[in-house]
């Protein structure tokens, strides 16, 4: 087993010596421009979907990005409509990091982490044109659909809100719905057996997180150490156009212009790649 | 209104299907759909370590029945009273999307029902004395439900594995099976439909080569003599599916 | 794989055969398996009888046990203790941290009744400590009596690592000040 020393002239086997000073572990890797892992400092994790594998849900997909899984499920029910919008359907986001996924998470309500990330969902939602809610009218001022969007983490190694994201529009893409026709005397809506309709996309919003480490190193889709190690975490969000739709910097120091500019060809790159990849899964299908 | 998620209309509910015209195709001139016989097990598909965090883990599959299993321990418990022995904390929940009937993320009576049955089927089955103050936690998410009592039985297999995938040191791997009775005869793994259609469920875990019941859950309308039929059913059923827990454990040592 | 690997219930042999070793059990006077994983029959001179153990490939997460060296860094001090987070036994690195505590009196071996907490140890320290007990609630009871236990790596305040000039103080190489701690022996 390799063995590093530190100045006390205590060795320690890589194992013990990664746990007890894990900054150092890594500051031996990044001057090598490499990264524990394996991967390059802009590489990102070998990602993979499956599409509408669960049955009971009207869209899913289930992803792998490294060794972060999630599975995305969409349910479909039907509301009365807000007042002051009759036609607007809903979408309702939510992500679940519960303790199956990682020890960090203790059961119940769900923490700050996956608050924060169904929350910049939603914005992203109701901001950036994503579906047209009209679409979703049954009957106008009665009946329009509610989609419930359930992202629930398998396995957690960092950079979950690329991950629930994806997923999303990968699930959305394939969701199908059955036909629908509401009954006025009744003021129920009846649905056939079959699912046949689907939702058109206005754009397809995805994402690509960095995280900067020791105020000079920038690292693409961390894992869930670097994220832990590392004092800033930076989002862009592109859509298909190449058009920004949003960019994040949550927490510690500040950063150069220079820095950030670095990141965007690489997230326009990796948001292109990853439309690719939903192309030809839902071709094979 | 749960204020820590995103929340949706106050009401919202399931489309009525329409009640389709046309005579479904009846294949079932027997007992059960689909021609299923009567002792007929969904074949099953289970992989360990799926979840590379987690200390052991198994995704098991069996049609439409999808449940994946995380076990992490033996950690320091944090509900610790001293004991020389270790504890086996479990929780069960349904996905959301999993169930036909969107279902929400509190966890309902039947969900910590089922939590602990699942922690009295593993209690004689885990050497908890070699983990003493140490706590071993169970996560299970049902990620596609189609027969809840199949799903009880096929989540106790699928801890199994996961137990064995983190080094925990059994006594013996638990095997579980789930029946009902449908037109006065016992039928093994009971499909949602067919749970729909009768009122009585039965599940029994079996450790195979100790040769001992677990636990035994039977609920609903049934002979007594039915009862005693369904105990000797499931012990075959759980003595075959044992052998594809082996293969399973085996294969990907 | 191979021919040999069993999975938890097996019946591997009865207990004339063999002695019971880790991954087995007795019962009824036979020997099961109690883990999947290959079967190694060990056979030792100053025993009877062969040892028959089950060894799994993938580790299974490292839990304290009387007598074991551990490692780890102290995260509270106050008079009475200093309260340790376990992150390595032995070799292998716990998945999850376990609490251990070291009393005033299990510091050191000599003048016990004048240890002072904060002169031997400070938030922050990686220290090797052997279980002595398995202590309490919530806590391993640890102790650092022995030359080969104690800090082994410190941060002085101005935030450079120390070099331990005695089994009690340790200096930093930049500042060249002394600072108090119960110093382990390099091996």
């Amino acid at each position: 087993m390799a063995e590093v020393s530190n100045k006390d002239s205590f060795v320690l086997d890589a194992n013990t010596f990664a746990k007890l000073h894990p900054k150092e572990f890594y500051r031996k890797f990044l001057t090598n421009n490499i990264r524990p892992d394996g991967r390059l400092l802009k590489k990102f994790r070998k990602t993979s979907i499956n599409l509408n594998s669960i049955k009971s849900a009207e869209g899913s997909c289930v992803l792998k990005m490294g060794k972060t899984s999630v599975v995305c499920g969409i349910k479909a029910e039907v509301a009365e409509p807000r007042v002051d919008d009759p036609r607007k359907g809903y979408i309702v986001p939510n992500v679940e990091l519960s303790p199956i996924c990682s020890s960090l998470f203790k059961p119940g309500p769900p923490g700050e982490l996956a608050q924060s990330i169904s929350e910049r969902i939603d914005k992203l939602f109701k901001q950036c044109k994503i579906i047209d809610l009209d679409k979703l009218c049954i009957s106008e001022k009665n009946a329009v659909w509610v989609l419930y969007v359930d992202v629930i983490c398998i396995s957690y190694d960092g950079n979950i809100f690329d991950a629930a994201l994806f997923s999303i529009i990968s699930a959305l893409k394939n969701l199908k719905l059955p036909e629908v026709t509401f009954i006025e005397e009744e003021g129920k809506v009846e649905a056939s057996e079959e699912k046949t309709i689907s939702l058109e996309l206005l754009s397809t919003p995805l994402s690509a997180t960095y995280v900067v480490f020791d105020k000079k190193y920038i690292l693409a889709d961390p894992n869930e150490e670097e994220e832990n190690l590392s004092s800033t975490s930076l989002t862009f969000i592109y859509n298909e156009q190449h058009k920004l739709c949003g960019i994040s910097k949550l927490g510690g120091i500040p950063l150069s212009k220079e820095l950030i500019q670095d990141c965007t060809e690489s997230a326009i790159e990796r948001t292109d790649n990853l439309r690719q990849l939903l192309d030809s899964t839902m071709k094979n299908l | 209104m749960d204020k820590r998620r995103i929340n949706g209309p106050e009401i919202s509910v399931k489309p009525i299907e329409k009640k389709s015209t046309q005579p479904k195709n009846n294949k079932d001139d027997g007992i059960r759909k689909n021609n299923r016989s009567v002792d007929n097990i969904r074949p099953i598909f289970i992989k360990p370590n799926v979840i590379k965090k987690a200390n052991g883990s198994a995704y098991y599959e069996a049609e439409n029945i999808k449940i994946i299993c995380g076990v992490y321990g033996p950690r320091s418990s944090k509900r610790s009273m001293v004991s020389d022995e270790g504890t086996i904390y479990c929780e069960f929940k349904f996905a959301p999307f999993s169930c036909n009937k969107r279902c929400g993320y509190i966890r309902n009576a039947q969900e910590r029902e089922y939590s602990l049955i699942i922690q009295q089927a593993f209690l004689p089955a885990i050497r908890l004395n070699l983990y003493p103050k140490s706590s071993i936690d169970i996560y299970v998410t049902v990620l596609e439900n189609d027969g809840t009592t199949a799903c009880l039985a096929a989540a106790i297999t699928c801890i199994s594995i996961a137990l064995t995938d983190a080094g925990i040191q059994m006594y013996d791997l638990v095997a579980a099976a789930s029946a009902t009775c449908i037109k006065g005869n016992i039928c093994l793994d009971p499909d949602a439909s067919e749970e729909n259609d009768t009122n009585s469920k039965f599940m029994l875990s079996y450790m195979p080569s100790l040769k001992q019941v677990t636990h035994v859950l039977c609920t609903g309308k049934m002979e007594a003599e039915q009862s005693i039929e369904a105990i000797g059913i499931c012990i075959d059923a759980c003595n075959s599916i044992k052998t594809v827990m082996d293969h399973c454990l085996i294969n990907s040592h | 794989m191979s021919a040999t690997t069993v999975t938890p219930g097996k019946k591997l042999g009865s207990i004339q055969e063999y002695e019971v070793g880790p991954g087995t059990y007795m019962r009824n006077n036979y020997i099961y398996s109690s883990t999947v994983g290959d079967i190694y029959i060990i056979k030792d001179v100053n025993k009877k009888l062969p040892c028959i153990s089950v060894v799994k490939d993938k580790e299974q997460s490292a839990i304290p046990e009387v007598d074991s060296i551990v490692t780890g860094k102290i995260i509270r001090v106050n008079p009475k203790m200093a309260t340790l987070a376990i992150m390595v036994v032995g070799n292998k690195p716990c998945k999850d941290d376990f609490q251990g505590i070291i009393r005033v009196q299990d510091v050191r071996s000599t003048e016990k009744d004048k240890v002072q907490i904060y002169r031997s140890f400070r938030p922050g320290d990686i220290v090797r400590a052997r279980v002595i007990s398995l202590g309490d609630r919530h806590s391993y009871y640890l102790t650092t009596a022995e030359n080969e236990l104690g800090v082994i790596f410190a941060q002085s305040i101005s935030g450079e690592t120390m070099i331990p000039i005695s089994w009690q103080q340790m200096i930093c190489p930049k500042t060249k000040v002394m600072e108090y701690r119960k110093c382990a022996k390099p091996n």
